[in-house]
């Protein structure tokens, strides 16, 4: 398959916090879900692959092009050509009108159509002569989209693009990415807060933790497979010696009425322990039990 | 770099066109008052692309809008040198306004000759005296562009307007005291002397013209190298 996206080794440091060893790899075909608190190394990964900030080691490659450490310039331009960006703000100059920023946004890409822009600014019903700054957060990230979308990108790279929109926003957004992605050599590489996102549309899901790669797994290994199991603190007791899970995997969270604890897979678990309560994980309780759990 | 380029026209068009009609009706009126035609040019050359390479810079920093447009098709070297070509366009368009504001100031003179401010301004007519100013209008804004770009381009513009005192008052001081220490040459007094000559003119203000036009090359290479290491 097709790698759009492959980082390794990927360090940076700064002062107070070092971005440590990161592998990830954007297959054509998928979404990357990217997830992690708040200073994880989320931004910090996208801005080095988008060549922002320099990364002290490790290789980035977009399609195949290297556009790390001594990447030719030129080169990096071209890869830059097949992909689009969406940042968490609409970041064109405020005084621009819409179709201002169409205009610029075909100054830099080649393969920029304006009637594939046209169209999009008619779907999502942005005015054309409203400028940036009097657009709504959606329609901030609706213009965004578009001028990510109307090159054609193989790539698209966003970061928390759906923070701040409402729920039907949030949809709309998801539904044209839904849409993009009905071309198999597409990608997306998204990081964002909102996992109830991801959920919809992630194929793998990475969790960044402290500059470090804590999971990175497919999604449905999260959805379909995992489970939290609900016990007290005998049934818990049960669990830890009954050999089920192998040393150092069994990751729980005690809370005032009880303990939880994450399930690889559910199924297996529930023929074992047909009398604990168990429920589906999602991304948010996954996410919660690897980063926050005691392991034994 | 075309599309750096194009991008800051797109920012500075809209405030371009207000600019110049404040420079034309400011100029007409500094003009008149002074009853000078040869205040304006320089005045205007250097205002008008001061006030909107401001502008477009301090674009930059809002919504994340640099670090966008690295995010594009756009490398670093093209960010600055689209940026120095698109000021120095402006300060093209401030050549242009003020030596039209100056026109117009002589047709004003020679249509309305009755009235006295404006005959008063073709008394002892130099056209030498408007080449001399207007060159000297843009050597001082080509001089601080080139001082200020490369600091910015470092350090960004609110991190570089901290800056941007100190060198003016270091530079100020140097000058202040390299003047109070020299003493005029005989080859510098035969120079200024030549300098009023209309050849002389026009040769001292094509010499200025390319030498400051050669600075401000230098700094847009000084800014390429400072740029290339700036992380965002």
């Amino acid at each position: 398959m097709n790698d759009l996206l492959r980082i390794r080794s990927l360090s940076k440091h700064y002062e107070g916090f070092d971005l440590k060893n990161i592998d990830l790899t954007v297959p054509a075909g998928s979404v990357v879900g990217l997830v992690g608190s708040n200073g994880a190394g989320k931004t910090t990964t996208i801005k080095s692959v988008l060549g922002l900030v320099f990364p002290d080691a490790g290789s980035i490659e977009l399609s195949g092009t290297n556009v790390g450490e001594h990447a030719d310039a030129k080169a990096v331009k071209r890869a830059k050509q097949r992909v689009g960006v969406v940042f968490d703000t609409c970041s064109f100059p405020e005084e621009m009108t819409v179709e201002a920023v169409g205009r610029l946004m075909s100054y830099s890409y080649e393969t920029w159509s304006d009637a594939d822009f046209e169209q999009r600014l008619a779907q999502f019903e942005l005015p054309k002569d409203r400028t940036v700054k009097d657009l709504s957060r959606g329609m901030s990230m609706k213009l965004s989209l578009a001028c990510a979308l109307s090159h054609d990108p193989d790539l698209l790279i966003l970061d928390e693009a759906t923070a701040g929109l409402d729920p039907l926003a949030r949809d709309a957004a998801l539904e044209c990415l839904h849409g993009y992605m009905r071309d198999e050599r597409h990608g997306i590489l998204m990081s964002s807060h909102i996992t109830s996102d991801l959920e919809k549309i992630a194929d793998y899901v990475v969790c960044i933790d402290k500059g470090r790669i804590v999971f990175s797994v497919e999604k449905d290994a999260i959805t379909d497979l995992a489970g939290i199991a609900h016990c007290r603190a005998a049934e818990f007791e049960r669990i830890a010696a009954s050999g089920f899970f192998a040393p150092g995997e069994l990751r729980s969270l005690r809370h005032p009425y009880g303990i939880d604890v994450l399930v690889p897979d559910r199924f297996a678990f529930a023929e074992n322990f047909r009398d604990i309560a168990l429920d589906k994980a999602d991304i948010d309780s996954f996410m919660g039990l690897m980063l926050k759990g005691d392991v034994q | 770099m075309k599309a750096m380029f194009m991008s800051d026209m797109q920012v500075a068009k809209k405030y371009l066109l207000q600019q110049i009609v404040v420079a034309l009706v400011v100029g007409l009126f500094i003009t008149f008052v002074t009853q000078s035609l040869y205040i304006t040019a320089p005045m205007l050359i250097v205002i008008i692309p001061f006030s909107i390479a401001f502008t477009i810079i301090a674009y930059d920093e809002r919504s994340g809008w640099q670090q966008f447009r690295l995010a594009l098709p756009i490398s670093r070297a093209d960010v600055i040198t689209g940026r120095y070509a698109s000021i120095a366009l402006l300060v093209l368009v401030g050549v242009v306004v003020g030596l039209a504001v100056t026109g117009i100031g002589i047709a004003a003179a020679q249509l309305l000759p009755s009235v006295p401010q404006l005959a008063e301004l073709m008394s002892n007519f130099s056209w030498q005296a408007i080449l001399m100013a207007s060159a000297m209008g843009l050597a001082a804004i080509f001089i601080m562009l080139s001082i200020m770009l490369p600091l910015v381009s470092r350090f960004g513009m609110t991190k570089a307007v901290r800056y941007l005192p100190l060198v003016i008052v270091f530079g100020f001081v140097i000058a202040l005291n390299l003047e109070s220490n020299l003493q005029m040459p005989a080859f510098v007094l035969d120079f200024v002397n030549w300098v009023k000559t209309p050849e002389g003119t026009l040769a001292a203000a094509l010499i200025a013209v390319a030498v400051v036009v050669i600075l401000y090359l230098a700094s847009a290479s000084l800014s390429v190298k400072l740029y290339a290491k700036r992380e965002l």
